[in-house]
């Protein structure tokens, strides 16, 4: 089938269309998505000097009251402000999220980057470890964990983390392993580099590539998990949160049938993040992998 | 492989014994020595029972043949064998998986094979945007969606489990597997209709076109099996996610499955139970993946030849 | 032309719309095969050889946009009646491709490949499907055809893929086969026999044969009329012995001398043609082969020689100014 019916490489080609700069080459939905859930964060952090009702207060609209003006996305079974429910809920899923794929990318990226450069033994414990712990049923993990540590924002975080360590210790052991074989490695270490000079200054920024776009996707990972454990109501015990608003507003089919609204709307907002992150996490995977392709 | 399974179930069970204090956990307050001697004989039963008193590594090393026997312990709480509670809870759990396993493989390769045989066109592209949005939606999000618009606003399925018979059964499980279903359909979807589109490309297509076969028999025939290997890898890998969203569907739901029962154990500080419970998960998870293994062979039979 | 000739192709032109514009991969070829007659297309890769038969195969993707026509036996190739279409090719034409390795598909035993065609074409069961395969192996000449036939592809050489493959095609006894390039991939001890074979399955079933190839000499003993491409265009045809005792275009001179031959005595130095082939991103304005010709002038490169037959004979035919033979040939060479 690959005859050649595409015209033959020509080298002058590529001078007369200059690449894109990398902000155009990612498109259109890759700013639009980042612009959603940069607003989501501004909307979380900027919470307490809003203008906006307590989330915490009953009776502000009427028992599911549907949207009006002054109270966006109505009002929940108890009168609460949907909207203010929401944008609350929105600071706890999210600083969950990110500190979860920090400890993630610190602790599974370091083992993985070690493991992958100085294989041996270090290497053999590490990816059975890496392997024992996706084979368990990663939400029984972090329920179990989560349970043993206790249901803090911290430690929620620090379990949803550690369950991002073997997935992003996999890959950059992966991607070490490619690299640790390049010859600019090659060259430094002829050239008389250490073994810490070569990880940092050679392996890590090539690494910390594929890994930015991991981070996006793993942080919209984190919020579902914890979304999950709220709607379970195993996760942070008294906090609000996305995945127990939904739960409250959606669990009595009476209410649910008579205020839809007081579950869709958080529903669509999750939705959008979600969507959001593994929108730009997807665009930037692409964009990096191609350029990889022409190093 | 097995070495993996023993690992889990040695970090399940050192978690549980040292990040708090299996007495408590058996006898509530009354576990603390300070409660007054009048306790004192109850406690010692109970360690003698739970065998407390012996080091961690006998305790594990019991556990674990114990396991081998089928015999998951009792249940700290309610004194129930727990391998009784499994085996009454795992089977409705084990259909829901099944069904939405089945769902999922039944909807996406059609679609697949369907996207794929017009890659690239329009309609190719816009199912790809509706696959991609599938994976947007949480497991928990997508329960309280599709219950209020199946079960309530256009009431197509019942909104409660009926466990009247293999029918009802089924058909109110309907809607849980859906909801199980629907990321599984995306993921699938997109990786196979990838594979498909490169496999397309091959000399064997072409040469079977020019035999004169038609579009759906080169599809169905030639194409899908070389295409399946990302999908069956991910089918086991998927089973993972799966049994973390049968929790979800099976507590919005009210299904009487094992991921109820685990989280009401966990909740209760019921540690035998959530053990099993994970041990199970485990080995069912690798089990799969052993048979995906095996699978392999099936799809292409030059692997057979490399083991 | 002739009007008698079983496929008949006229003024061809095959375009590819592609993300860097139009490639014009072949233009105006003519071309004709009679029943049971040998046709040898000779040219380079790149030359649109392949791309002619494949569009006659309705193998193209459906970036390609088809001028001109073809006709076989008194149908419109690229307009078939829906009816006719489902059973048409790999019954009145079939193809063998280049790559024995890859024209098989792996997953599939050498039966299930050999017999879906004649089960879904002639409608034969089972049983009659798997008779037919023996008798096809056996015609093909593979020793031990019951034990091949549970066979997986990856069990066999190369040689015997392209014989399965040959078997084929001819499942359903065609009255044209296509081979393209079918002995490039082998092993050099194994293509004379894969061409020998094809020549005598094309006598034994009066069947005629299309036979692509890079190399002149693959063709100089077993066709009947030999067509040489260049650049997607025709540069000539003529009844085989007259390709090689009265050339008339420089290309096919260059391909004659560029090619090891028994005759050539030992040490001669080969002739490769210097230059690449030419860019087909443009529309064709000039002769294509003009910037490698050693004959070429201003003429060459401002104008589309036409293709006309030679004085001689009508069924020579070429596309040149400065034919081989005439007073231009240049003393400058030596």
């Amino acid at each position: 089938m690959t005859e050649l019916w595409l015209p033959s490489a020509d080298p002058t080609a590529e001078d007369e269309k200059p690449p894109l700069a990398l902000w155009r080459r990612l498109g259109f939905g890759f700013w639009v998505s980042v612009g959603w859930v940069l607003l989501v964060i501004g909307l979380a952090l900027l919470a307490p000097i809003l203008p906006l009702e307590d989330p915490n207060a009953t009776g502000v609209g009427g028992r599911l009251e549907g949207p009006r003006p002054g109270l966006w996305f109505g009002a929940d079974s108890t009168g609460r402000d949907v909207f203010s429910l929401t944008i609350w809920g929105a600071r706890i899923s999210l600083v969950v999220g990110f500190i979860a794929i920090v400890v993630g990318l610190l602790v599974g990226g370091s083992i993985g980057i070690l493991a992958g450069y100085f294989r041996g033994l270090f290497d053999g414990v590490a990816s059975f470890a890496f392997a024992t712990l996706l084979s368990f049923p990663a939400l029984i993990l972090a329920i179990l964990i989560t349970t043993l540590l206790g249901r803090t924002v911290f430690w929620i975080s620090i379990s949803l983390g550690i369950l991002a360590i073997a997935p992003v210790g996999r890959l950059a052991r992966a991607q070490t392993l490619v690299f640790a074989e390049k010859e600019f490695v090659m060259a430094a270490r002829i050239l008389g580099a250490d073994d810490r000079r070569i990880l940092i200054r050679e392996i890590l920024p090539n690494v910390v590539v594929p890994m930015s776009a991991l981070a996006l996707l793993g942080m919209s990972i984190a919020i579902v998990a914890e979304g999950t454990l709220a709607f379970l109501g195993i996760s942070v015990a008294d906090g609000l949160s996305w995945g127990k608003q939904i739960f409250e507003a959606g669990s009595r089919a009476t209410d649910l049938q008579t205020g839809p609204h007081a579950a869709l709307f958080p529903i669509g907002v999750v939705f959008l993040t979600v969507l959001s992150l593994n929108f730009a996490g997807d665009r930037l995977r692409e964009v990096f992998d191609a350029k990889e392709l022409s190093l | 492989m097995l070495l993996v399974v023993l690992a889990v179930t040695f970090l399940a069970f050192a978690s549980m014994n040292f990040l708090g204090d299996p007495l408590v956990n058996i006898l509530g307050p009354i576990a603390d020595e300070s409660s007054g001697p009048e306790f004192a004989e109850i406690r010692a039963e109970a360690r003698a029972e739970y065998h407390l008193d012996d080091p961690f590594p006998v305790r594990y090393a019991r556990w674990v043949g114990d396991l081998t026997q089928g015999d998951f312990g009792r249940s700290f709480k309610n004194q129930q064998n727990v391998r009784t509670v499994i085996a009454d809870k795992l089977p409705v759990t084990i259909l829901l998986m099944a069904y939405a396993q089945l769902l999922a493989i039944a909807v996406s390769i059609p679609w697949a094979l369907w996207a794929a045989s017009r890659a690239y066109r329009f309609v190719d592209k816009a199912s790809t945007v509706v696959s991609f949005g599938m994976l947007g939606i949480p497991v928990f999000a997508l329960v309280v969606l599709l219950f209020w618009l199946f079960a309530l606003y256009w009431q197509i399925f019942p909104t409660r489990f009926d466990d009247s018979g293999l029918g009802p059964r089924l058909w109110s499980l309907t809607l849980p597997a859906i909801s199980l279903a629907i990321p599984l359909i995306a993921t699938y979807q997109r990786l196979l209709r990838t594979d498909l589109i490169s496999t397309l490309q091959e000399d064997f297509i072409a040469v079977a076109r020019a035999k004169g076969m038609s579009t759906r028999h080169i599809l169905f025939r030639h194409a899908l099996r070389p295409s399946m290997f990302s999908m069956l890898t991910v089918f086991g890998i998927q089973t993972g996610a799966l049994i973390g969203g049968s929790l979800v569907v099976e507590q919005y739901f009210g299904i009487p499955g094992i991921g109820r029962a685990v989280i009401e154990a966990i909740i209760r500080d019921d540690f035998p139970i959530v053990l099993a419970v994970v041990v199970i998960m485990s080995v069912l998870f690798v089990l799969i993946n052993f048979l995906v293994d095996i699978a392999y062979t099936w799809l292409d039979p030059r692997v057979a030849l490399n083991d | 032309m002739m009007s008698d000739n079983l496929l008949e192709v006229d003024n061809l032109g095959v375009t590819f719309n592609t993300p860097e514009g139009k490639v014009y991969a072949v233009s105006g070829v003519s071309l004709g095969v009679s029943k049971g007659e040998a046709l040898g297309i000779v040219g380079e890769s790149g030359s649109g050889k392949s791309v002619t038969m494949k569009s006659i195969m309705g193998l193209l993707p459906r970036t390609a946009e088809i001028t001109g026509s073809a006709v076989f036996d008194g149908l419109d190739v690229f307009d078939l009646p829906k009816g006719r279409r489902k059973h048409f090719y790999g019954v009145d034409i079939a193809m063998v491709f280049q790559n024995p390795m890859t024209s098989l598909n792996p997953v599939k035993r050498i039966d299930a490949q050999l017999t879906e065609g004649m089960r879904y074409h002639d409608g034969l069961s089972h049983s009659a499907a798997k008779e037919h395969a023996l008798e096809l192996l056996d015609l093909v000449r593979i020793p031990d055809p019951v034990k091949r036939l549970r066979q997986y592809p990856h069990e066999l050489s190369g040689g015997m893929r392209q014989r399965v493959v040959i078997a084929m095609a001819l499942a359903n006894e065609p009255a044209l086969l296509i081979a393209d390039e079918p002995t490039t991939a082998l092993d050099v001890t194994v293509q004379r026999d894969i061409l020998d074979l094809l020549d005598d399955l094309r006598r034994e079933l009066d069947m005629a044969l299309i036979l692509i190839t890079h190399d002149l000499g693959v063709v100089r003993d077993r066709t009947d009329t030999i067509a040489v491409m260049y650049g997607g265009r025709l540069m000539e045809t003529a009844p085989t012995a007259a390709v090689f005792a009265d050339t008339a275009h420089p290309y096919t001179q260059a391909l004659q001398r560029s090619i090891p031959d028994m005759s050539t005595p030992r040490g001669t130095q080969l002739d490769p043609i210097p230059g690449s082939p030419p860019d087909l991103a443009f529309a064709p304005t000039a002769c294509p082969f003009a910037p490698r010709c050693t004959y070429a002038t201003d003429e060459c490169a401002s104008a589309i020689p036409p293709f006309k037959s030679t004085p001689s004979s009508a069924d020579h035919s070429y596309a040149c100014f400065h034919p081989c033979g005439s007073a231009a040939e240049p003393a400058a060479s030596v």
